[in-house]
């Protein structure tokens, strides 16, 4: 089992607690195992929530398993955590729609995110998943930058996306697929949905 | 337990058991923009302008299901018909689309009957202007055919969200084209350009007391008419009363010259 540890940054110890010094241990779906710091932690709401209820002290940190995130593999863990020790003890944004929400991308979470598509998609959920809310905020934007003023063509090369042609084959073959039963069941149940009826009776 | 319930636990069931089958690996792969959790791709189009929603709309069926209509986003519709072309613009709150038709293609009003419904598709804020301009050289004698296509798209139609409205109209009948569909509790403003095609028709007579009994009329706050063309003779001295309960008005007829208040910011 390897252990990664998330970068830790210059922090000004004077403004951190000291209870607030304990380093949690998580382990990704992969088996690799990453210690973040509790301040950090407080990026993420499920997290936070998550240690909060187990209340562990220090010694139990050490001595118990590393916390299993299962949906989660190690590689979009690492850039979660980093991202969480670069930005700890900042302010979690609240959106309550009673302000239009501009989101700038700081130069470390761009450095952050110049990674495959596939690895960004992964850290939109997982920052959905473990709900922090600035990491969703800026992915989301980058994501965004990157189709602002593509064609539908471009957008299809750039995000892999199926043309309708392709979109309705992949569902046939998937329909294929299926055991004869189910198809028949499904089929039935979207033509009494296309009928409006909400019951079969 | 009802057959749609054994039906939702079946599917639920074969859900389940795929996920199973096919384990992490495949979750992982699906992960794009197709299929990511709903508030993340939410948050993504609330980022684009109106053109890349609709771009976005337009690669695959997926992506139009999960993509809701921008044109929630479209705050004004302005149609300025010219004698060469006629421009549809679609204004948001920070930017203008335009499309622009030449008038030889003559196809603008089946383009914008396609997407009326998509503009005002369960919309439930009012447009803040809608306009339909004509260009003073326009020289169709046939310039009310766009109201008589407005007509039929709106008589089958939720009514026209809509706060200020502005016509060019040649007559009474232009105006009511548009005018009585419209919701009377969101339209603030009429203003009327009430002289178009007087150069086809100088009998023609503009009843302006037929939109009297409107609610549109009753509740509007502020109306402004510009460039009258010769109005029915009820309306050469008219009764001021039908115009008592605007805040704002403006009607620069020669016999009475009425203004009042402020407009609206």
């Amino acid at each position: 089992m390897s252990v990664e540890n998330a970068p830790v940054v210059d922090v000004d110890e004077a403004a951190i607690p000291v209870e607030k010094k304990m380093y949690y241990r998580f382990e990704s779906n992969d088996k690799k195992e990453f210690r973040v710091s509790e301040l950090a932690i407080q990026q993420s709401e499920t997290l936070n929530r998550l240690v909060e209820a187990m209340g562990y002290t220090s010694e139990d940190v050490e001595n118990k398993p590393a916390i299993a995130i299962e949906n989660i593999d190690g590689k979009t863990l690492k850039l979660v955590f980093q991202w969480c020790e670069h930005h700890k003890g900042e302010a979690i944004p609240v959106d309550d729609g009673s302000v239009p929400k501009i989101v700038e991308i700081p130069e470390f979470d761009a450095k952050l995110m110049d990674i495959d598509n596939g690895l960004l998609f992964k850290l939109i959920w997982a920052a959905d998943y473990l709900n922090i809310v600035q990491l969703l905020n800026v992915s989301c934007k980058k994501v965004a930058n990157m189709a602002q003023g593509k064609t539908p063509a471009q957008l299809r090369r750039v995000y892999l996306l199926p043309s309708d042609e392709e979109d309705e084959a992949a569902k046939r073959a998937a329909q294929e697929a299926q055991d004869p039963r189910a198809r028949e069941v499904e089929e039935e149940f979207e033509e009494r949905k296309r009928q409006g009826g909400n019951s079969f009776f | 337990m009802g057959l749609i319930d054994m039906l939702d636990a079946y599917f639920l069931k074969k859900m389940e058991n795929k996920d199973k089958e096919n384990g992490e690996k495949e979750k992982e792969e699906r992960i794009g923009l197709t299929t990511l959790p709903m508030l993340a791709f939410k948050e993504i189009i609330g980022k684009l302008d109106f053109q890349s929603v609709q771009n976005i709309r337009a690669t695959c069926k997926t992506l139009r299901k999960r993509t809701p209509y921008p044109h929630e986003k479209i705050t004004s519709i302005q149609i300025n018909i010219k004698s060469d072309c006629t421009a549809v613009f679609l204004h948001t709150s920070d930017k203008s689309y335009v499309m622009t038709v030449p008038q030889s293609e003559n196809c603008w009003e089946s383009l914008l009957l396609f997407d009326w419904d998509l503009i005002f598709h369960k919309r439930t804020t009012p447009l803040r202007k809608f306009s339909i301009w004509y260009n003073r050289y326009y020289d169709d004698p046939q310039f009310s055919f766009v109201y008589k296509f407005f007509r039929l798209i709106l008589k089958s139609r939720p009514p026209l969200l809509v706060k200020n409205l502005f016509l060019s109209a040649s007559d009474q009948d232009d105006v009511l084209s548009i005018l009585q569909f419209c919701d009377s509790k969101h339209l603030k403003s009429i203003k009327l350009d009430g002289d178009i095609g007087a150069n086809f028709d100088e009998d023609k007579v503009f009843h302006l007391n037929k939109l009297y009994d409107l609610e549109q009329w009753k509740n509007a706050e502020e109306f402004e008419l510009w460039d009258v063309r010769d109005f029915a003779e009820n309306d050469l001295n008219p009764d001021l009363a039908p115009f008592a309960h605007f805040l704002y008005l403006s009607i620069p007829w020669s016999e009475v010259q009425e203004d009042r208040g402020r407009r609206r910011g």
